[in-house]
Order: C-alpha cells, then sequence, then structure tokens
C-alpha cells in the first residue's frame, strides 16, 4: 500500500500570525483551525507515513518571472524554510522544533510586526526536512513516461506558508518530503482537468513503489490576497468544493476553467484538485470549514 | 461583492504582471535586502538596471500601493512588498473591503 492517505490543508499565515486589530472571536475562530490541523495531524500519523508528498503552490521564493512553471519537481536531498513567525512561537503553538544556530538571537526576516516570510532575507533556515530523493527521481521519471513535461529544481526554499503546514503536521520533521511546487496564483493557471491528470499519473506511479507516502495538499481556500477584493470570501463555493470532496464526486473539479478559481479566490485549489486526481472519487471527510474576514480555511482528509 | 470578472480584469484576463519590470524587482528585493533601502538612497537604479519607468520607480519609492496593483505588480508581491516596507494593513490603501468583522469573523 504505497499510498496511505491524503490530507488537505490551508497554509495561510494567518494561522500562526494574528495582527494586533483582531478581535476575539477572530482568534476564537483561529484556534478552531490550529485544531483542526491537529486532526489532521492524528490522521498523518495514524496513516503511518514514512514520506509526505507536498503539492505546494510557490510564493515567489523558488520561483520567479525569469521561469514559473506551472508544475515542478524538487530533487535535492534537503529542503528547508523559516517560518511565518519567531520558532519560539511557532513551537509553543505547533509543537514543532528547529534547527538552533549557535549565537543567533532571532531569525527575523522582516520588519518588525510583520509576517516574517513577506521577505527571505534570513540566510539560516530553522526548518529543514530531509527529502525521499529517490522517490522525486522516480517520480520525474515517471511522469516524464507518461507525457507530463514535468520541470525540475534543486531549490529547495521553501515558502513561509509551505514551512507552517509542515509546522503542524511534520512538527519532528521525522517523515521525509517530496516537494511538488505548483502555479496558483500566477494567471494563466493550470487547467483544472490538466491537474486531475497529473494527478491520476502520480498515482499510477505510487502504485509501484515501496515507501509509504502521504499527500498533503496545501492552500486555500477562497481569498483574494493583494487585491481589491481582499476581505471578499466566496463562502458558497467553498462550501461546494467540500461536499463535491466529501461526497465522492472529486473528479468534479477538473471542470472548472483557471479563470474560474481566480474569480472565485481559489487558485490554490490547484493543489486539491492534484490530490483529488489521485484519490479519484474516493470520499473525504471533512474536519471543518472557518470562516475568517478575509479567507475561507478547508480542512479534509481521505483514508485509504 | 462587486464582480470579480471586473475588479480582477487587470490581474487575470489581462495578466498584466506577465509585462512589467516591477515584479522582476519585488522578487529581487524579496531575498536582497539592501535592494528595498536603495529604493531611498539611489531609486535610478532601478531605471538603470531593471528598466523601471519613472512612474513605476515613484510608485515603489512612494508606496503608493494602489497605483502598484494598476501597474501590474503581481498582487503576491505587492503584498510582500508591503510587508518589506513595514505596511501591514496594505489593503486599505487599495480600497478593498477589508475588515468587516462585527461581531468577529
Amino acid at each position: 500500500m504505497p499510498l496511505v492517505g491524503a490530507v488537505a490543508a490551508p497554509h495561510s499565515h494567518l494561522q500562526l500570525f494574528t495582527r494586533p486589530a483582531e478581535n476575539d472571536e477572530y482568534r476564537r475562530r483561529v484556534q478552531k483551525g490550529r485544531e483542526a490541523l491537529f486532526k489532521l495531524r492524528e490522521q498523518v500519523e495514524r496513516a503511518r507515513a514514512d514520506t509526505i508528498l507536498i503539492l505546494h503552490d510557490d510564493h515567489f521564493v523558488n520561483f520567479d518571472f525569469r521561469c514559473y512553471p506551472p508544475f515542478a519537481l524538487f530533487v535535492g536531498k534537503e529542503a528547508k524554510g523559516s517560518g511565518v513567525t519567531d520558532p519560539a512561537t511557532i513551537e509553543r503553538i505547533t509543537g514543532a522544533t528547529y534547527r538552533k544556530y549557535e549565537g543567533k538571537a532571532d531569525y527575523a526576516s522582516a520588519p518588525a510586526g510583520i509576517p516574517q516570510h513577506m521577505a527571505d532575507w534570513e540566510s539560516d533556515k530553522p526548518y529543514v526536512y530531509a527529502v525521499n530523493t529517490d522517490l522525486s527521481v522516480t517520480l520525474l521519471k515517471g511522469l516524464l513516461a507518461r507525457d507530463f513535461d514535468i520541470p525540475f529544481t534543486s531549490n529547495g526554499t521553501m515558502d513561509g506558508e509551505l514551512v507552517l503546514t509542515t509546522n503542524f503536521l511534520n512538527p519532528r520533521a521525522d517523515k521525509s518530503i517530496v516537494l511538488m511546487l505548483t502555479n496558483g496564483y500566477v494567471p494563466p493557471l493550470p487547467w483544472p482537468r490538466r491537474c486531475y491528470q497529473l494527478g491520476r499519473a502520480i498515482r499510477e506511479i505510487l502504485d509501484g513503489v515501496e515507501d509509504r507516502v502521504l499527500v498533503l495538499a496545501t492552500g486555500g481556500m477562497s481569498h483574494y490576497p493583494g487585491t481589491p477584493l481582499y476581505g471578499e470570501v466566496d463562502e458558497a463555493f467553498d462550501r461546494h468544493v467540500l461536499a463535491l470532496l466529501a461526497e465522492g464526486r472529486g473528479s468534479e473539479l477538473a471542470k472548472y476553467t483557471p479563470e474560474e478559481l481566480m474569480h472565485r479566490g481559489n487558485g490554490e485549489l490547484v493543489n486539491w484538485i492534484i490530490a483529488a486526481g489521485m484519490m479519484g472519487d474516493a470520499k473525504s471527510t471533512v474536519v471543518d470549514y472557518i470562516r475568517l474576514w478575509h479567507i475561507g480555511l478547508g480542512y479534509t482528509y481521505w483514508e485509504m | 461583492m462587486a464582480r470579480p470578472e471586473d475588479v480582477l480584469r487587470s490581474f487575470v484576463e489581462e495578466s498584466r504582471h506577465l509585462t512589467t519590470n516591477l515584479n522582476m524587482v519585488a522578487s529581487d528585493m524579496i531575498r536582497t535586502k539592501s535592494l528595498v533601502e536603495r529604493l531611498d538612497t539611489d531609486p535610478t537604479y532601478f531605471v538603470r538596471h531593471y528598466g523601471l519607468t519613472d512612474e513605476e520607480v515613484e510608485a515603489m519609492r512612494s508606496r503608493d500601493i494602489l497605483a502598484l496593483f494598476h501597474l501590474g505588480l503581481h498582487p503576491f508581491l505587492l503584498v510582500r512588498f508591503a510587508g518589506m516596507v513595514g505596511i501591514l494593513e496594505y489593503w486599505q490603501a487599495l480600497g478593498a473591503p477589508g475588515r468587516r468583522d462585527t461581531p468577529g469573523a
């Protein structure tokens, strides 16, 4: 049983960084989201995975406008990154351990009071993960053989949002990872139908390996960061997506256009659609959906 | 809610971010702190080395978030840029609905 389960979880930095202006109700909802992540962590442990295949849209840390691929596989031995706030706070909330560099007083990488992943100025990365390189290369070759022209990269820098998901779901970094980076917010996006097909191809490859792989699709749900729509959330769309997954109708996500996803504030759904392609029309269990003023946070998992 | 098709047209349909060098500058700033400081000390550097227009340099130098959005700075990079120059509630400058959270959310 090489594929041992899948989870889909938000990577929003708001799960670990709270603006001073937020009120008690907001903080209560954030805490509820953290509890949903802890439930997903239990699922990861229950599946006894040795490798987590992470599907994550890069946030301009690995790629920029010099080259921005729709999908890419990281093939290096180690991936590392900084958190969205200071490591001591992250450890207090999530239990995530980190590499302590001798003589360092802090790991700040942005102005004080700002989420620390806004810049990547800190060269000592406190969160370090071993990569299952054999599996990365197997996936790369297997996808090329199946007519998916997947680029590879040896830049294993993880953005703060990606680190956040591992803070919660792989807090002691005792599971190796495989990173597939995607384009979830830089139009033109990859088409959902292609994402779904990609997921099916990955599943086919994983069915032939010995590793116990759990899939983690990050991101979402509806939000419009950096635009005049920030503060809007298409909650109805989010709930429809979660209902489709819960009813075992994940293949229907492949019917959307990239523009529809963007208009719904759901470009990052491309990660979830790849996971849906891997799981077929298996039913997922929705742990929670939490509406904050600027984002809808969805948490779900599939069991094998 | 305003129609996303209208509000996001310059971003989604027109993909204005694909054709402005602002995004190269902001991408490099994420990795190079001194580039942010250079905005104030040597703004013509961005014309010489990145081919920014005077209007683009001025929008960055004056931290004009709304102008940067209209000039095609990608929304992710806009958020990053705002953070790098110490602006947390960047959405206010965009005229976004933002926090309408009575009683909570």
